[in-house]
Formats: C-alpha cells, structure tokens, sequence
C-alpha cells in the first residue's frame, strides 16, 4: 500500500516542499545564530531545532498522505477534533503563554503548540465534511443544512480573535469564507464575493481603520500596527521601526543579496528575523532572484492544490484542496503583505520557511491531507485506464 | 476507493466548484505575482515612500565615533609629569529588579549588605549611609548614585572595587586632569577641567588658567573620526573598511621648572605665608645664564590636583599683578647712572631729605646720615641718593633706560593677561620717585627680566618657563626656546659695577640685606619696602608694605636670580624680611648646590627602555644600570606595567614603579617626593593622608608589610 502511493507521489507538491524546507533550515540558522549567541544561547540553537521540526514534519505529510482518508471524514473523530480544539482555544485565552503580546502558545515540553495553527487545519477538514455531505441543499436551503457547522467554525474564529490574535484570526476566517464559496453555490456570486471581499479591505477597512487609529480615539497595541503602515517611517523609533528595517533589508539586498550570513538586519535591527521576518533576511542576503525562486516555489504548491481540486470529482477531496491553498496562500499573503508594507504587519509566518514547531506541523499536516488526495486521484486514473 | 458509498455530487455543484477553483486559481496566482512585483520593486529601486532606503539604512549602521585626543602632558625639567590626563569615575547602583540580562542574570544589586560593605571600605561613606542610599523610599527607583562620595573616583580604586564582583554596581568615566605634584606653580601652569560642549555633547578637557589656557590648542590636539558599522547593541560589523581619520594626540608641554627646587620653594613659601599673614607673595628663580625659569609661585595658590584654595586666587600675579616695586628699583637706578657715567660712588650728597619739583623725598630714615658718598647711599638704600642721580641723569635719560630695561611693556610670558606696568612720569618730583621705585608700577616678571641684564653681563635675557614643545604622534619639537637676549641696555662694565655694589647690600656694615647671606656663596642683593599707594595716597602702618629682595648668586658670575616679593604681613612679631631670608637661603642655596653637583657629575638622562612583560629582576637590572630607582608593585614575575612609557626620557634617579600584578608589599618610602607618593598611592589605590611637605620622614604601613586596595596610609613629608 505505502509502495504504491510513493508510486504516485505528487512530485509536482513534495519537490517544491522539500526544497522549501531546506532553504528554511539554512535561513533559520543564518538569521538567528547571530541572536541566539547574543541571547546567551548557543548559535545553533534554532537550527537543530528547526532541522527536528522538519523531520517531524516529513513524518506528519508521511502519516496523513499514508492513511486512509476516511478516518478524517469518521463524524467522531471530528466531534472529538472539535472537541479538543475548542478546549484548546479556551485554554490559552484563560492559561495561555504569553509570547509577544499574545496568548497564543500551549508549552508541551518539547514542543509549544499554537491552536490557532492547529486551527486551520480543523477548519479545513470538519467544513471539507460538512459541506460537502450537504453540497446538493447549500444552494436551496444553506442555513438549515450548514449553519450550524459554520456557527461554530466562527465561534472558533472568535476565540482566536479575542486571544487576541488578528492575524490568526483572518486567515482561519478566510478558509472558512472561501470553503463556503467553493461548497457549490453558484460560481458568480462566490467570485463577486470575492472580489468584494478583496475591494472592501482595500478600499473601505483599511482605510477606515487607519482613520480610526490616526484619530487616536482608540489606542491598541493593533491599531498601532496600522498607524505603522500608513506612516512607517514617522514612527520609525517606534511601532513602524519593523517595517522600517525590514525595508532596509530589502534595500540592502537588492537583486543579487550581500551573501548568505552577510545580514546586517538580522543583527538586532529587524525583530524576529528568523520567524516573521525571515523573508526580509532571505532578500537581503539571497536577493530579489531567491525571493521569487522561493515564492515561485510555494505558487507551484498552490496551484497543484488548487488545479487537484479543480480535478477532484468529490465535494470532500475539492474544498480540502481549495481550503488547504487558501490557507498557504492567505499565509503568504499576509507574511509577505507585511514584510513588503502592502499590509498592516499580522505577525504570520512564511509557510515552510519560518522557524516554528506549530506552523510547520500543520502545514504539513495540510500538505500531507493533498498530497493522500493526489495519490487517490493519480491511483484512481490508473485504475481507470487500465 | 470504489468500495465505499459515493456520494453523488449534481453536476451543477461540480460545475460550480469547477469555474470557482478556476477563479480561486487565477485570484490566487494574482496576488503571487502582485507580492513578486512589490518585493521587487522595493530591491530594485530602493525607495518606499519617497524615502531612499539605502542612504537611510547607511546612516543607521555607520555612526561617527569620536576618537579622543590625548591632551598634552606638562612636564617638569626633568621629565615627570607636572599635569596629565586620567579618567575619574562615578559609581551607581541599578536597584531596579527587572533589570536582568538576556539570560536571565540579575543586573541590580542583589546583596545590599554586601555592596554597602565594599563600598563603604573603598569610598568616604559609611555602611549605614551607603546601605540606606541602596534602599531607596520611591519603589520604583532605577538607580542610585552616592553623591560626592561616589564621584571623582581614581582607577585604582574603581578596579578594586571592580574586583569584588558587586552585582549592578556601574561606573561612568569622564576625562579628568591630574597634576601629581598638587601645588606646584599651581597659577602658571593652570588648571583644566572637564567642560561638556553644548555643540556636541561630548565632555573633554579645557584648559581655565596659566599654561593650560594659554596652550590649550596646542595640548588639546584633535579629536579623530572613525566611522563604523555596527549593529543594535554597538558591535562593529565586520566589513566596514572606511578608513579612520586618527586623532592626534595633543602637544607635551616641557616647562623649564625643577622639581626638587619648585618643591622646595612650594614648602619654604607656604610656611612664610602662614608665619607673615601676607595678604600675597611672589616668588621667582631664573637661571641667570639663560632666561629660564626654574622655580616660580605666589601665594595665595592652590592646590591644583583637590581645587582646595582655588576660590582665593585665580590670578597669576606674576605677571597680572603691577605693584610699585620700591627699594629694588634702586637696581635699575644705578646701573642707568654708571652707564649713563653720570654715578660718582664717592660722590657727597645730604641724605634725609630732598627738596625736588616742590615736594620733598625722604629717606626711610629721615632724619638721615649727614652726608654720605652715593655708593653709601645705596648701602643704605637711601631715597635722597637715587632722587639726586634721577635729577643728574636728567628725566629724559632714566625713562630711556627704565624701557631699556623693559619696564612699562609686557614681557609677553605668552600667559593671559599678562600687564605691562605704568608711570605717569609727569613733573620732577614724581620722576624722581620712580628712581626708588615709587610712582612706577611694575609685574614681577618684568623686575626679573630687568636683572637679568644686571645678572648676565649687560645682556637682558627674555624669562621662559617653557622649554620646549613636542607632538608627541611624530616626536617633533614644534617649539623650543632658547636664551633670547631681548635688549642690552648695560654695558658688562656697568653690570659689574652694579653687582659690586648690590654685595655691599648683603655684606657691608650698614647694608640692609644683611639677613640673606649664604655661607659658602657670595650673594649681590638688594632690598626694597615699597608703601602701596591707593586712591587716598600711600597706606601707613609696618604692614602696608610690600616689602622685596633680590639676591643673584654666585655675585661674580650669577647661575641664579631670585626675586620675592611680600606683601601686607599680618603678624609683625617676626620681620618681613626674617621670612623672606628664610625662603631665599633655602631655595637658592639648593639651586646652587644642585649646580654645584651638576657640575661635577653632568645630571644624565637617560631613555626609558620597554620592560612590559620582561622577566622582573631582569627589569629591575635594567632600570638600576641606567641610575634609575625602582619600585615593585605586585609579587609577579612578568612586568605588566611601567609608569613612565617606553622611549621617554627620563632623568637619571627618578622613580619608575613597574607594576607586576599579585600581592603588593609595602616600600620605605624615605625621601620619596609628594609626586612619587602620589604616583605610588594612585598605582596601589591606597588612601593617603599626608602632612608636613618635601619629602618622606615618616609612613604609617611599615615597608615589608602587604597592602591592599583601600587601605588608608598617612605619610608625614619635612624639608631635607
């Protein structure tokens, strides 16, 4: 059974992963050595770490694309996900370790679980279920059939959002939005939807929002982030100085970078530069030409999954694809969004890249649910064939 | 995968799915593109916001950091340093408890009573206090600082406290000036203090007073920029290849002063102050040979190392101080006569009295001596004598010769405000005045320089205190100042004569400088009480004079001209001239033995040679072949330190101390001068409290025995 799925392993997902992953490690250990010595820590501290992350993540795309998929559809299993989830979401709002301002982190000795992480992944495959088991009623009778499925897919988001947990929570909502576009109803009214989504954060939220935080009538630590983005160098000294340096970093690498390890932003300047600013490391010492390698790399991991989906016969195996691409694609979105000032920074990580147990898991988690798909689609051609 | 119940999708919803993953795709691939293309527009161009990133980020990593110059050390004639650059530190305490370093380490001040101890062991500060200054009542107190005890603290100390590993425990340099020798020419040589500029911020030393002021820019050399990368916490990156602009160190300063005869004067002159209550006194000795100012002060003075006296004098008064100069005038007087051959030492006149333009001079006895010869008169220091050879010389002649001698122009010493003296010079009485020395004011640089001619066979010499000048960054002297004949307004004959006459002052039987004879030494001299005038006339009483002596020794041919000058004494139970003879005999019968000596065994001075990290005895060898006396600090065997830098120069029988490291012994201190102790008490960090002033007669640690850091030592000094 294991032979046979190798057999039709989807090289056009698991290269690009692989290779992404091994360009995290290095930049991993490029970004954060310097830190972690100055920490007191040892310089390869982050990359042993990372290096188990990614094997543990090979061991998880293994297991999910080994096992049969029907285990993730199995109603107790997800009531017992669900289970798990909320009371995890529950936890850190109530327990959680604060790191960076937020509650996002469960400590389970090796590892710190995040379950906004976790999250996505439950999203994908509960509403995968839901709304495909109701595909033929969403268009007739939506909120009969799925309301309560997505009653508390929100619920979920709110947790996560009061954590508080912006970032986080746009991107869980966003899978949410686009599987419930992509259950069957009509295709124009999910692309208008869409599109309206995408025009009335440009035109309508962020600006309001920046009105608001520009106003100084509320002040959060998270309108500050939108003050930063309208006006990064204004408050250069202060909640702008990431963006700030990170264009810096950009600046400083141009097209061709100064050479790996030769980072002047990742010596304290950028914060985090081996998680949320990883990228703006990445460009300064690789340069424009690896940045667009590496997003070239993830845009071939979307587009398989989306195209997967666009093949998939079954309402389960599409919207998880479509999920799964959402969830990637928002990732980046937001990642990059905020490295590169076309968004208020959400501190997200760059998928596959970043330094982190918790994203990489699930990412992998995610690849590994397409990756089961795609073997399932490739075996069943075969069979067709012949 | 065929075995399981298929749920059957309408082929609508699949349509839907289909067209809306194409979208999704599409959509998805967009925004793809849309970061690619930002990100490279921001690599490329470099600019976000009209702002250029790449010069901004330049000047975020490239901070311009000032090299310090090195201020210029002064020197003493024999090379030890009379005023040179150290660091001061304040201490204070973090006792802020969420200040902890990355890993987690305290950063405050963890045990109280421990760091109260230490500090109060090394620091003027009780544990009570210093245990209550950790323990501030605002609970949100950052730090602590422990006032004037925990400011102006010398290295030695700063490391010893260093040393005992006190958790938030912080010091903060800043450039200070120590001058070793505490009184020592305190008014020429100045002083300079830290000064922060307002321009930048950045704290350096500015000369206030005396040489310090006046060669500031020589001494303050400039300041270097060097321009680096770095990161956050101030590391320097380490590609940056700017090349720095180096600081040049500022000039050294070599002054003409000797130490053993300024010590000398220093001691001889405070314990005439005290004994007198002179409201001020002046004090120079000049080789005669070349100009050169060997020992000069003036009281009230200060004590430039502690500031103690400070408030009293900021004057040099020296040269900023013009007084009518009296008696010793009467130098000038003769010598203007003899060579204008208009003086008859034989000659009769009446002493007491003398009717002159419609007044009358007076001699200070006014009854007078009947008639006496001229040469008598000057004995006698008789006014009537010196009014009488004004008139024959004729007002237009004496005032010739009084520029001649430089009088009524500066001598342009190159210190601030230097005066130059003045005469009204108007109708035959008040001519007549200036011959004795009334009528005339005068600086005391300007008398010394007027005997150099009476000293120096006719030739007036300019008085210098600097000998030379040398950058220290190429070791050229810039400046070097010989013996500079500025007038020769004698003949040798005429200065022979004077010098004839001025010993019948010192040895004839009515001379009025008998109290400065020196056995040994014959000594051409004459005395001088002037009345000070002020705007209701001249001042009455026997403590309204300044009362003077100039003596040149050997009279033949003179190595040295001393000048004093007292003024006001207070307390008259001794006279005026008992303290003045006591400083005079002292210093210039030093002078002349050290001449003496230097005659006959040529002073060497040898260079330093580099000992750091020899073998100890080795260096010790080294140092003693070349004459030079040593002392041990430590009980290692490597050299680690030398207190006189490789390549100097160095009179042979100075000190040198060589620093080893370990445990430190305690030496004989017998006849070590203040400087040395001082030195000594710097490099071991040892408090000192010291009495009495020349040299060591007595220590309060027996030599042999160990010290340590903070330990107190009392040490008395007498005059050898």
């Amino acid at each position: 059974m294991l032979m046979k799925k190798f057999r039709y392993l989807d090289y056009y997902l698991v290269i690009p992963y692989l290779l992404l992953c091994l360009i995290g490690i290095v930049m991993v250990y490029s970004a954060s050595a310097d830190i972690a010595s100055q920490n007191g820590g040892s310089p390869t501290a982050y990359l042993i770490k990372q290096t188990i992350y990614v094997v543990m993540g090979l061991i998880v795309v293994w297991f999910m694309m080994s096992i049969n998929i029907k285990i993730l559809q199995n109603p107790r299993f997800l009531i017992l996900f669900a289970a798990v989830q909320f009371g995890a979401l529950l936890f850190v709002k109530l327990f959680g370790q604060a790191v960076n301002g937020a509650q996002g982190w469960i400590n389970l000795g090796v590892i710190n679980i995040q379950p906004t992480e976790v999250c996505k992944v439950f999203l994908i495959l509960y509403l995968a279920r839901m709304l495909s088991q109701h595909e033929n009623k969403i268009s007739t009778d939506f909120f009969s059939s799925v309301g309560g499925p997505l009653f508390l897919s929100f619920l979920f988001v709110l947790l996560i959002l009061i954590q508080p947990d912006l970032g986080g929570a746009a991107i869980n909502g966003a899978i949410i939005m686009i599987m419930i576009l992509a259950s069957g109803i009509s295709w124009k009214k999910g692309v208008v939807a869409i599109f309206s989504i995408i025009f009335g954060f440009i035109l309508v939220l962020l600006p309001l929002l920046s009105r608001i935080a520009q106003s100084g009538a509320i002040k959060s630590y998270q309108l500050q982030r939108i003050i930063a983005f309208v006006n990064p160098f204004g408050t250069a000294q202060g909640a702008g100085s990431q963006l700030v340096n990170s264009y810096y970093a950009l600046s400083n690498g141009g097209v061709f970078g100064v050479g790996l390890g030769n980072s002047i932003q990742k010596m304290g300047y950028l914060p985090e530069p081996n998680t949320d600013f990883i990228m703006a490391v990445i460009g300064e010492e690789l340069g424009l030409l690896c940045v667009v390698l590496i997003m070239c790399l993830l845009a071939i991991i979307v587009a398989r999954t989306i195209w997967l989906g666009v093949r998939a016969n079954d309402a389960y195996s599409a919207l998880v694809c479509y999920g799964v691409a959402t969830f990637i694609t928002i990732q980046t979105l937001f990642n990059i969004g905020g490295v590169t000032g076309l968004l208020p920074i959400t501190g997200v990580t760059f998928p596959f890249i970043s330094y982190g147990g918790s994203s990489m898991l699930v990412l992998c988690a995610a690849l590994g649910c397409v990756l089961n798909i795609s073997v399932r689609q490739a075996s069943g051609r075969e069979l067709a064939v012949l | 995968m065929n075995n399981h119940p298929k749920r059957t999708s309408s082929s609508k919803t699949r349509k839907n799915r289909k067209i809306f993953g194409q979208w999704l795709f599409f959509i998805v691939m967009a925004l793809f593109a849309l970061l690619i293309v930002r990100f490279a527009y921001i690599g490329i161009f470099k600019d976000v916001k009209n702002v250029n990133l790449k010069s901004r980020a330049e000047q975020l990593y490239t901070q311009k950091r000032t090299i310090t110059a090195k201020r210029g050390t002064i020197y003493d004639s024999s090379g030890q340093a009379i005023a040179e650059d150290t660091s001061t530190y304040s201490i204070y305490a973090v006792v802020d408890h969420s200040q902890k370093s990355a890993s987690g380490k305290p950063l405050y001040v963890t045990n109280k009573q421990k760091t109260a101890t230490v500090l109060a062991k090394y620091l003027s500060i009780s544990k009570a206090k210093a245990l209550k200054t950790l323990t501030p009542s605002k609970s949100n107190t950052y730090q602590v600082e422990f006032g004037t005890a925990g400011a102006n603290i010398s290295v030695a100390t700063k490391q010893a406290i260093q040393k005992e590993h006190l958790t938030g425990i912080n010091f903060v340099s800043s450039p200070a000036r120590e001058y070793p020798n505490e009184t020592f020419a305190s008014q020429i040589i100045g002083i300079a203090q830290a000064q922060t500029s307002k321009k930048t911020g950045k704290t350096s030393l500015v000369g206030q007073m005396g040489i310090e002021l006046a060669f500031n820019k020589q001494l303050t050399g400039t300041n270097g920029v060097r321009k680096v990368k770095q990161d956050t916490s101030g590391y320097q990156i380490a590609d940056s290849t700017q090349t720095p602009k180096k600081a040049k160190n500022g000039d050294n300063i070599y002054t003409t002063f000797d130490n053993k005869l300024q010590t000398l004067l220093e001691s001889q002159m405070s314990s005439a102050e005290s004994g007198s209550k002179a409201t001020s006194m002046n004090a120079i000795v000049m080789n005669a040979k070349t100009g050169a100012i060997v020992a000069a002060t003036q009281r009230p003075t200060f004590n430039a190392d502690t500031k103690v006296g400070l408030s009293k004098v900021w004057r040099n008064t020296l040269i900023e101080d013009t007084y009518e100069p009296g008696s010793t005038m009467k130098v000038f007087t003769i010598a203007a006569a003899i060579n204008s051959s208009n003086f008859n030492p034989n000659a009769y006149y009446n002493s007491g009295t003398y009717q002159i333009g419609g007044g009358k001079v007076t001699d200070w006895n006014p009854t007078g001596w009947g008639a006496i010869t001229y040469r008598q008169g000057f004995e006698r220091s008789s006014n009537v004598a010196m009014a009488h050879l004004e008139n024959i010389m004729g007002g237009t002649t004496w005032k010739k010769y009084l520029k001649k001698f430089g009088f009524l122009s500066s001598t342009n010493s190159g210190l601030a405000n230097e005066a130059s003296g003045s005469s009204p010079f108007k109708g035959a009485l008040e001519q007549a005045n200036t011959a004795f020395g009334q009528g005339i004011t005068v600086t005391a640089m300007q008398m010394m320089q007027g005997f150099t001619a009476i000293a120096n066979n006719g030739k007036m010499l300019k008085p210098y205190f600097i000998d030379k000048i040398v950058d220290p960054n190429t070791n050229k002297v810039v400046t070097k100042n010989h013996k500079k004949v500025v007038g020769t307004p004698i003949t040798k004959k005429t200065s022979k004569l004077v010098r004839k006459y001025m010993q019948d002052v010192v040895y004839g039987k009515n001379g009025t400088g008998s109290k400065y004879k020196i056995s040994g030494y014959r000594i051409a001299g004459k005395t001088g009480t002037a009345q000070i005038g002020s705007s209701s006339g001249y001042e009455s009483g026997s403590s309204s004079y300044v009362y003077s002596f100039v003596g040149m020794a050997p009279a033949k041919n003179p190595k040295y001209i001393m000048y004093i000058t007292l003024k006001k004494p207070q307390n008259t139970t001794k006279s005026a001239e008992e303290y003045m003879a006591v400083v005079f005999k002292s210093v210039m019968k030093q002078a002349l033995d050290q001449a003496k000596a230097a005659n006959q065994k040529q002073i060497g001075v040898v260079t330093m040679p580099n000992l750091v990290g020899e073998n100890i005895t080795a260096a010790q060898q080294a140092l003693t072949k070349k004459s030079l006396q040593v002392t041990v600090i430590g009980n290692q065997t490597k050299v680690t330190a030398q207190s006189i830098a490789a390549k100097k120069k160095v009179m042979n029988n100075n000190r040198i101390f060589l620093t080893t490291g370990g445990t430190t012994t305690m030496p004989d201190m017998t006849d070590w001068s203040q400087a040395q102790v001082n030195q000594f008490v710097k490099l071991t960090g040892l408090k000192l409290s010291s009495s009495g002033s020349g040299f060591v007669n007595k220590q309060s640690i027996k030599s042999g025995s160990k010290i340590s850091a903070g330990q107190a030592i009392t040490v008395k000094y007498h005059q050898k």
